[in-house]
């Protein structure tokens, strides 16, 4: 018997396609969010939204309440450490968290390494901008992608521009000679054997989800119809004037992406969504996509 | 032939690998008519509490119960086809197996694993690799066939008539021997 493999690990990440992850801060919250028809809650302390308005260093959550929120639902618990500290991630494997989120949204603890994360028996999740970003992250073990996107802003536009990038850097490669791809694998910083699979399958090795500003069943559907998964939502469900209503109507909002006659009825009278912020009145350091490497 | 893969949630398109491999054609079911013209039918892993709320309001599950095609169920799937759970209920069954599930039972994530089946289907017995994602477990058996055990003896596959249960994930290993046997019931 076998626990930790890579297809074990790839295997959970497959197992949420065509879900949706929720930001949950109390039991409560998640039950809200299993009963709603998410896949998977994350475990925090603060939403992103939150953190980006009390500033201050962010890091893992207490334990106690990521232990309270696994106790509280049977779907899978993901919870967040900061870039690089394999400690706080050590610790979330014992507490027996399923998924760890390798976060830009906390501060990071290291500003040259990424965590190593084949020595988990636990998948991680990483976020990434580009397609060199992302097959750096696999590199090192991630078993999921998400993008960044801006996070706590309740504002797609980011998101949109990495899935769009990540996409067409895949399309770009599958139209490469083989010959080509050396050069290609040294532009975009990644390992050519990893270069080599998006060359010849067209996509990454690992699900691809979108993160990020996702705020309502539209920005979900979006997000799906320009190629991601599944679909994180972060702040935009618990702070939103109705978020049972809220997060129901996004994950029927991913499950019939295509179908716009159900977006339109699922849409309909769901009250305010989070008030969202404009990324470019942002200062460049409150940004929190240009963290990680 | 033309086999439905229950195709909103889950590990759907890992399944629609296998049937192309196979040379034949995956087609996704999200409405009750898609359930019209196909031969086959396949619920593939993913969550049990997502399916049940689509299953449910969206007029599937109802349609589903009246299904008597051949069904292969995986993982989640078998929750579905389970007449009896423990461990949390999803909220729908579709009450097509004599068994009972419980969910998550051999842990969470940490505790996932891949081990060798055995397997004996009609006669035909081999050994296969099964990928086990915080898996159910069969609990107690009524009237159904036993058609795969570990090697401790702990049934992780069961058949009535045209229906296939595993509590497992051929389809992660890219094993097609369950598919094969679905288009042949």
């Amino acid at each position: 018997m076998l626990t930790g493999t890579w297809r074990v690990k790839v295997g959970l990440a497959q197992m949420l396609k065509g879900g949706v992850i929720m930001d949950v801060t109390t039991p409560e919250q998640a039950k809200i969010a299993e009963r709603a028809g998410a896949v998977a809650v994350m475990a925090l302390e603060r939403v992103p939204a939150d953190i980006r308005k009390q500033g201050g260093v962010a890091r893992m959550a207490d334990p106690e309440i990521i232990l309270r929120i696994m106790d509280a639902v049977t779907i899978p618990v993901m919870a967040k450490v900061r870039i690089g500290h394999f400690v706080e991630a050590q610790i979330l494997e014992e507490l027996g968290v399923d998924f760890i989120d390798e976060s830009e949204v906390l501060t990071p603890a290291d500003e040259e390494n990424h965590i190593d994360k084949h020595k988990f028996r636990v998948p991680f999740v990483c976020g990434a901008r580009d397609l060199g970003e992302a097959l750096r992250r696999i590199a090192e073990g991630a078993a999921m992608i998400r993008t960044k996107g801006e996070a706590g802003t309740g504002n797609v536009v980011e998101a949109v521009r990495h899935m769009r990038l990540i996409q067409r850097e895949i399309r770009k490669l599958t139209s490469l000679r083989e010959d080509e791809l050396y050069a290609e694998s040294k532009n975009l910083r990644a390992p050519y054997d990893l270069v080599k699979y998006v060359a010849e399958n067209g996509k990454l090795p690992v699900p691809n989800f979108a993160a990020g500003g996702i705020a309502t069943p539209a920005d979900a559907a979006l997000m799906m119809q320009l190629g991601a998964e599944a679909v994180f939502v972060g702040s935009g469900i618990f702070k939103s004037s109705n978020p049972e209503r809220m997060a129901s109507a996004i994950v029927e909002a991913v499950a019939y992406y295509d179908n716009p006659k159900v977006l339109a009825r699922i849409s309909a009278g769901l009250g305010e969504p989070m008030r969202g912020i404009d990324i470019r009145k942002l200062e460049e350091e409150e940004l929190l996509q240009t963290r990680g490497w | 032939m033309k086999i439905g893969i229950l195709g909103f949630q889950g590990d759907f398109e890992e399944h629609a690998k296998i049937i192309m491999d196979i040379g034949h054609q995956p087609f996704y079911v999200k409405y009750p008519e898609d359930l019209e013209d196909i031969d086959a039918l396949i619920l593939p892993g993913g969550e049990s509490t997502h399916f049940a709320k689509i299953l449910t309001k969206y007029g599937l599950g109802e349609a589903l119960k009246d299904f008597n095609r051949p069904l292969l169920g995986t993982c989640a799937g078998i929750i579905l086809l389970a007449n009896r759970i423990s461990g949390g209920f999803p909220g729908f069954s579709l009450e097509k197996l004599d068994i009972e599930v419980s969910r998550n039972a051999y842990g969470r994530q940490r505790e996932s694993f891949e081990d060798e089946v055995m397997v004996e289907f009609n006669g035909d017995r081999r050994s296969l690799i099964g990928v086990f994602i915080r898996a159910p477990r069969i609990t107690d058996i009524g009237e159904v066939d036993v058609i795969a055990r570990l090697n401790n003896g702990e049934v992780v596959g069961v058949k009535k008539d045209n229906v296939i249960g595993l509590t497992f994930h051929p389809e992660l290993a890219g094993e097609d021997f369950f598919h094969r046997k679905l288009l042949s019931l």
